[in-house]
């Protein structure tokens, strides 16, 4: 088996404009997604939500407000599971909510040291 | 030169590994508490291609200035998780469940690691993150706040 990353893309102006309902609604559907996931044995790192706020440190030092380019596509999260083939973890990721509304999700193979 | 992959490819090459991991790991023991502490995760971006051409020497570098600069994090109680190396092959899965190959977006910005720290402010890991040997590459650190849930 071989570890991937799961990187979350969204716009966060997405999640703001929720009610309660939604918000909840979503999160039992990440819930579920995730936790089909660990039932499989093949979760290994649930990973972290990120804060929407953020700089980037470019060279010669120049530093930039707010997360990595576009804020449609701001990296949101990350997870990491376990999976045979890059196209088996690509299958799982289409389990993934964010795909509902019209987010992505980065897969990518971790290089073990 | 220098850059994140190159680091990591200098690693397996030499296999240093088995001798810098126990001291990163030994030095990881004084991590500070999380108290008033925020996490932080570096995202690296570069071009892959520019490891490509590195000669032995400049690997070596290379190396060299990534182990000075997480060794320096990590002796001040700051490192929290060593990260990881992304390989350069990918997919994007997009809505309507499109798979499309390669990673994200523009390959002279893909993200190629990514490692976590303990600061006081997003000041204070932004400073941190200004030592980072990717930046005299032509890459970038993006420096976000961890949403602890």
């Amino acid at each position: 088996m071989k570890d991937f990353m799961f990187v979350f893309r969204n716009d966060p102006s997405t999640l703001t404009d929720r009610s309660p309902e939604e918000m909840q609604a979503s999160m039992q559907k990440w819930m579920d997604w995730i936790g089909g996931i660990a039932a499989q044995g093949k979760l290994i790192d649930r990973g972290n939500r990120l804060n929407p706020a953020g700089k980037v440190v470019k060279p010669l030092l120049a530093i930039t407000d707010g997360p990595y380019i576009e804020t449609k596509e701001s990296v949101g999260g990350y997870t990491m599971v376990r999976a045979e083939s890059l196209d088996e973890a690509a299958e799982m990721a289409k389990g993934c909510p964010i795909l509902l509304f019209g987010g992505n999700v980065e897969v990518r193979e971790i290089d073990r040291m | 030169m220098s850059d994140f992959a190159g680091f990591m490819i200098f690693l397996k090459k030499i296999k240093l590994l088995s001798s810098m991991a126990p001291a990163i790991r030994q030095q990881a023991l004084k991590l500070k508490p999380y108290i008033t502490m925020k996490d932080f995760l570096f995202v690296f971006r570069n071009d892959p291609a520019v490891m490509a051409g590195m000669s032995p020497e400049e690997l070596q570098t290379s190396m060299k200035k990534w182990m000075d600069w997480i060794g320096g994090i990590a002796a001040q109680g700051n490192l929290v998780d060593r990260g990881n190396q992304l390989a350069n092959e990918g997919n994007v899965v997009r809505p309507a469940k499109v798979v499309t190959d390669g990673p994200y977006i523009e390959t002279k910005e893909s993200v190629g690691g990514f490692i976590m720290v303990r600061a006081e402010s997003l000041g204070e890991a932004t400073e941190m993150a200004k030592g980072c040997p990717i930046l005299s590459a032509g890459g970038n650190v993006e420096v976000r706040p961890i949403i602890r849930m």
